[in-house]
């Protein structure tokens, strides 16, 4: 049974959308049109980022603080995003959907202004649990004209695991409080019932209630300057400059399609486990290029996981729309008309597209690898437009007990990306972020004045940026020891069995690795998804994943290896072992002639 | 002793070099500009004193300062040619700067090409000792100093020419820090050693780190620059002080410029910013957005309370800085960016420029490329016949043959996509002045747009208008206007006690008054010695705060600055906090714990200020300044029949209304129909909009 999602597309059919004209805006002088359309895209764009920063200096958690883990979107009456802010791929897609549910469930006669919708349901466009929308409706002389909405990441929303990071977990009943659409501030005052029935869920209220004020006050700054918006250009330019907007970036995406090759190209990847069971899950992906049009296929892809693993829908379509706006127009204004020339096609019971009661807090260990396997896919068709294999998953951990200097609970989030990929010019840039998500990491410094851990060590791995003509970014290694008696260790990770994988002959990057006391006689290697208790002073080691090499690794010049040698990241034996060369270990020169013998009995042999 | 002395302002800039001279008591002014001599930029420099003193029939001799906003630490980290530094860190942490926050750049979110600038330190360079403190500044790992002499050993091989040191937590304690740092001075006896502790004494180890790195990367080449010029200056002035501008807008020593460089990066954009404030305070603006547009940027400024806002969130060349600096905005837009049009349709202006060279279509030096100035020739708001002093002529065939070619892919008239081109810059140049104004949670409503540069006052009312502004306004010598600011600067040194966030209302206040008393004591120290007498130093007292849990400040000036820090001026404190968090932020929840982070003293030794030329009070009637009219071209009319005005013969009190184009040698206002533009006392030009009145000039 195939179940097709597609996009909606509307303002028309796509045949006429197709054979407008590229100067032209929807209605009226086109000139005009294209720069209205301009100066209003800077000024909404200006409001989405606003919307953010408000968000980061008022929240109370580092992961909103420091992280960064927050999106921030304006959307049109119908709940089609018009502009997005300089944040996360991975949580923007969902406010599609999210969105597409909300209209429907609000009629604008059920809306006023300084009402406040909440939600974080994974299964009504939601990513997991601790990610949780907040949705303003935006009025202007009393008629509804959109909506402003964030999403941020929570330290703690209940459930099984302080800080709602627990791999392994089987329903989603234990991942936290799920809740549907609910109107948390209504008409300007908070509904002090709701806020009760949450701060009884939650293990850290003042926290947790403190980060959804903060999204509160980002949505207030949101409407009141989409408001000035309309009163300086009118609700007839707004809409129809709003309207173009979708249109001219549905265009550029068309075009950019238009120009690849027509066909058909397959690839997978798999995640490690599920945290329960011992076993690969396979990705599958099959991207048909039609014309102007994309069709992205899921529905090879295994069956949903009895484990957390599971993508929910929104941050599958999220992973589908990131790849084909990076490879097709980077620069497109990121909106719903990106989407539209896209579909994707999932079956639900699968790990791309769960069913109800589906654990999902893993989730980006499945899209995550949509990504890697479409960009393998793409790769044989644009090789100059990807990039090799990444970390491909992202390490999210918490840890939580009692601080000893307070006496009061305490929720430590740390999320860890790791290498990415070699580009086809350029190695992978070490230990950066990629990819779905766009955060910062937490100062250690502000992390050991906050919680009572300490970080020894964040470092880089020498070798573990896969060889190749361009190489793979180096991964990372991050040493954290407990400071409190005792802590409830929550994470999901991935990549420690299956490595990122190289291109054309490049290598694949290191993989990761969890260590418990490392070096000490009770060192042990723990399991990628889990939840575990510490006690005072254990030190877990986070080895995070690489990133794969792009290209012959005997085509990378021998400069830029010597580079490598002269700053450590790549040693000797490994320069010897991946590059098929000999190493003068006196000056950490690569031995020209030694090399050039070596590879010519290689190549005979 | 000399007669009447004089007071010098040289303005570095990419193209030419802007001098300024003023008297004693700030009553002449005379500004001339020579060109940039990038090979030997203290050549550029002299030239520009020598010229001016002659403009102004000046002996030499009888100049008694220079006060000098350099480019060269920005043009060293434009084009990474500071020094081969030593980094030394904490063991465990050597990837610290490349590291860094791992946040790619926001051009990067979709496009995976794109990276952050790589660190000024590579790896090998990097290295580790053994030492460890905690959270509170305990020492955990007592410095272990053979792992200092091991880097040491590194470092001499290497033959490094600066060093920088960074450990965690040397904000709450430098201890090992300086111990660290007497160990290698004595290994390397005449090398700048920067400590972070020293530097930037704030927590977050890689922006501490960063600005120490950055100071060390620019310290040799400030040093050799500052020595040369230096001593052409005894040569040829004389006892004449040379003081240095630093990017939080006040001037300082050539000794305190050598051992802090990271001060002086973006000095010369600072002055602008300064200048801004202080035209605004002289006509009673108190709130005022700076901007400065030129060929290829256009540098934002802040201006609240009279008074130039700072932020220690800052970045050079998109790596951070964690001093306080003028709160500053740079985006690439000018009279040199150039038009295109995407593959979507969309027109879009810069952030390529035509620089210089070529430069725009119409500077007839083989550009063919559409620019802002030739979308402004093209409607007839530039004067071909009458540019940068009439030093140039425009063509203005090649600017209607440039803007055609647009014009043609968007299927429209010639004149339209000029508009088109100077409305797409508007709106560029508008979200950057709403970047650093709505996004701080400011509302531009009750703000002036003070526009210079060379391309200032064509843009300013029109970008005014669609920010809801108050009011535009154009200063005199708009062309030259930043080196005027560096005359009306401050000496500044700023100070910074980090107390690693206590709760405000449990502080012991005794211990937060003993840390102001010893950062006055510094200021005033560091002051006397530059010569300020008790009477012109000025101590302003800061102090950042947070909610507690969060993890950004807000800095506010104490409200009660006169007396020892008590309850009730702690109480003042938290309660200006609190209208400051609710005017930023939408909300503030009362009640919720206020934690202090920082306390910050602003030291100031107050130079005598400059005084504008007057002009004499006349009619409202501008007839005397006509000099004839020409077609303009404007939005939804078409082309008007347009005044010309020469800026040299407005006199106080006169009304020019729009349309109207207002010419002087290197700069240009346009008045757009239905706006009325007013000439102040010192010749500034005010235009009210949006409805507001006419405020006094």
């Amino acid at each position: 049974m195939s179940h097709m999602r597609r996009p909606p597309v509307k303002g028309g059919s796509e045949r006429a959308l197709r054979e407008r004209p590229p100067s032209q805006g929807v209605k009226g002088t086109p000139m005009s049109d294209v720069v209205t359309m301009q100066v209003i895209r800077y000024a909404l764009e200006q409001v989405a980022d606003e919307m953010g920063y408000t968000l980061v200096r008022t929240g109370r958690s580092t992961i909103i603080t420091e992280i960064k883990d927050i999106s921030c979107v304006i959307t049109d009456a119908r709940g089609q995003t018009v502009a997005q802010a300089h944040h996360t791929p991975s949580l923007l897609a969902g406010f599609e959907i999210t969105m597409r549910e909300l209209v429907r469930q609000y009629k604008a006669k059920d809306l006023a202004p300084g009402d406040v919708i909440i939600t974080n349901d994974p299964y009504t466009g939601g990513q997991h649990i601790m990610d949780l929308y907040a949705i303003a409706p935006a009025f202007h002389k009393g008629e509804l004209i959109g909506f402003v909405g964030n999403i941020t990441h929570h330290s703690d929303l209940g459930g099984v695991a302080a800080g709602g990071v627990a791999g392994g977990i089987r329903e989603i009943y234990l991942e936290g409080l799920r809740l549907p659409f609910v109107k948390v501030m209504k008409r300007g005052v908070e509904d002090q019932e709701i806020i009760g029935i949450i701060a009884n869920q939650i293990r850290l209220p003042e926290r947790t209630l403190g980060d959804i004020r903060a999204q509160i006050s980002s949505l207030m700054v949101g409407t009141e300057r989409l408001g000035r918006l309309y009163t300086r250009y009118g609700k007839q330019t707004m809409q129809r400059a709003c309207a173009s907007l979708l249109d001219y970036s549905e265009r550029r995406m068309r075009q950019g399609i238009e120009d690849l090759p027509n066909g058909t190209v397959e690839a997978e990847d798999f995640i490690d486990d599920d945290g329960i069971n011992d076993r690969p899950i396979r990705i599958k992906v099959k991207l048909t290029v039609k014309g102007d049009r994309v069709v992205v296929d899921l529905t090879g892809s295994d069956p949903q996981a009895e484990g957390n693993t599971n993508s929910t829908i929104a941050n599958t379509h999220a992973a589908v729309y990131y790849v084909m706006i990076s490879v097709v127009d980077p620069h497109a204004p990121p909106n719903s008309g990106c989407y539209r020339p896209i579909q994707v096609l999932t079956r639900p019971g699968t790990i791309v597209h769960p069913l109800p009661p589906g654990a999902v807090a893993a989730r980006t260990n499945a899209s995550q690898k949509i990504v890697e396997a479409m960009f393998v896919a793409l790769s044989k068709i644009v090789p100059q437009r990807v990039t090799a294999g990444s970390h491909g998953q992202i390490t999210t951990c918490a840890f939580g007990g009692t601080d000893p200097k307070t006496g009061k609970p305490f929720i430590f989030t740390d999320i860890q990306g790791g290498g990415n990929g070699a580009r086809p010019k350029q190695d992978g840039a070490d230990g950066q972020d990629s990819h779905l998500p766009r955060f910062m990491n937490t100062p250690v410094e502000a992390a050991e004045m906050r919680y009572p851990v300490r970080i020894e060590r964040y470092e880089f791995i020498p070798d573990s940026g896969g060889a190749g003509a361009t190489r793979g970014s180096l991964a990372l290694r991050r040493d954290i020891r407990l400071l409190a008696e005792r802590a409830s260790f929550a994470r999901y990770g991935d990549r420690h069995k299956f490595a990122p994988q190289g291109l054309f002959g490049g290598k694949p990057g290191g993989k990761g690795a969890l260590i418990l006391n490392p070096g000490s006689p009770d060192e042990r290697r723990m399991k990628s998804k889990g939840l575990d208790t510490l006690q005072k002073n254990d030190l877990v080691r986070m080895e995070l994943p690489g990133a794969g090499g792009y290209g012959d690794p005997r085509e990378r010049p021998f400069e830029a290896i010597e580079r490598d040698l002269k700053n450590g990241k790549v040693t000797p034996d490994g320069a010897e072992r991946d590059y098929d060369l000999v190493v003068d270990r006196g000056d950490l020169t690569v031995d020209r002639a030694a090399t050039a013998r070596l590879r010519a009995e290689r190549r005979s042999a | 002793m000399k007669q009447e002395r004089y007071r010098v302002a040289i303005d570095v800039g990419g193209t030419f070099t802007d001098a300024v001279l003023t008297d004693r008591a700030g009553k002449r002014l005379v500004a001339i500009k020579v060109p940039t001599t990038p090979a030997n930029r203290a050549d550029g420099v002299m030239n520009g004193v020598h010229a001016v003193a002659r403009a102004a029939g000046v002996e030499a001799h009888d100049i008694e300062e220079v006060v000098h906003g350099s480019t060269t630490g920005t043009n060293a980290l434009i084009e990474r040619t500071g020094a081969k530094v030593g980094f030394l860190t904490t063991a465990g942490f050597r990837d610290l700067l490349e590291i860094g926050r791992v946040m790619r750049p926001h051009e990067g979110l979709y496009d995976f090409t794109v990276d952050r600038p790589p660190p000024l330190v590579p790896r090998y360079l990097c290295l580790e000792a053994t030492e460890r403190l905690d959270a509170a500044g305990a020492v955990l790992t007592p410095l272990d100093e053979a792992s200092v002499h091991a880097a040491a050993d590194a470092f001499e091989r290497e033959r490094v020419e600066a060093i920088a040191i960074c450990f965690f937590f040397s904000f709450l304690n430098p201890v090992h820090e300086k111990r660290a740092a007497a160990i290698l001075a004595e290994r390397f006896p005449g090398l700048l050693i920067s400590l972070s502790s020293d530097v930037s004494p704030e927590y977050r180890e890689y922006e501490r780190a960063n600005t120490t790195v950055m100071n060390a990367y620019l310290a040799p080449v400030m040093r050799a620059y500052l020595t040369r010029l230096s001593e052409r200056m005894r040569a040829e002035l004389g006892d004449a002080r040379l003081s240095i501008i630093q990017a939080n807008g006040g001037s300082t020593s050539v000794e305190h410029a050598r051992r802090l460089a990271v001060t002086t990066v973006n000095s010369g954009p600072a002055g602008g910013v300064v200048a801004a404030a202080f035209y605004g305070r002289r006509n009673k603006r108190s709130r005022v957005v700076s901007v400065d547009m030129g060929g290829t940027s256009f540098d934002i400024g802040l201006v609240e309370g009279g008074v130039s806002r700072v932020t220690t969130e800052g970045a050079f060349q998109e790596l951070p800085v964690k001093i306080p600096i003028i709160d500053l905005h740079i985006i690439g837009a000018g009279g040199g960016s150039i038009a295109w049009i995407d593959r979507g349709g969309a027109l879009n202006v810069g952030p390529h420029s035509a620089g210089a060279e070529p430069g725009p279509a119409c500077y007839g030096r083989g550009g063919v490329e559409a620019t802002v100035t030739d979308a402004n020739v093209v409607l007839g708001r530039l004067n071909p016949g009458n540019f940068n002093a009439g030093q140039m002529t425009l063509d203005a065939e090649a600017a209607r043959r440039a803007v055609s070619a647009i014009a043609s892919k968007l299927g429209t008239r010639v004149e339209e996509a000029a508009l088109g081109i100077v409305r797409v810059v508007n709106a560029n140049m508008i979200k950057g002045i709403a970047t650093v104004t709505i996004q701080r949670g400011i509302d531009v409503r009750d703000f002036s747009l003070l526009s210079f540069g060379g391309a200032g006052g064509v843009h300013a009312v029109d970008m005014a208008r669609e920010l809801g502004m108050a009011e535009a306004v154009i200063p005199p010598l708009p062309g030259t206007f930043s080196a005027i600011g560096l005359l009306v600067t401050e000496m500044r040194h700023d100070y910074v006690s980090a107390l690693g966030a206590i709760t405000a209302d449990k502080a012991d206040l005794g211990k937060l008054e003993r840390h102001f008393q010893a950062m006055e004591k510094a200021g005033r120290q560091e002051l006397a010695a530059q010569g300020y007498a008790a009477d012109r130093i000025r101590l302003t007292r800061i102090a950042d705060l947070k909610v507690l849990g969060q993890t950004y400040e807000l800095s506010l000036a104490l409200p009660v600055q006169d007396r020892a820090l008590d309850p009730a001026g702690m109480k003042a404190l938290l309660r200006a906090f609190g209208n400051l968090y609710r005017s930023r932020y939408a909300f503030f929840y009362e009640g919720e714990p206020i934690e202090l982070v920082n306390l910050r003293l602003a030291a100031e030794g107050l130079n005598a200020p400059v005084q504008l030329k007057r002009a004499a009070q006349a009619g409202s009637d501008p007839a005397p300044a006509r000099r004839g009219r020409r077609p303009v071209y404007f939005e939804g009319r078409g082309f008007v029949p347009t005044a010309i005005y020469e800026r040299d013969g407005l006199r106080h009190g006169m009304r020019i209304k729009g349309p109207a184009v207002i010419e002087e040698p290197t700069s240009a206002t346009l008045v757009p129909p239905g706006y009325t533009a007013a000439v102040g006392a010192d010749l500034g030009l005010f235009v009210p909009l949006n409805g507001a009145k006419e405020k006094r000039q």
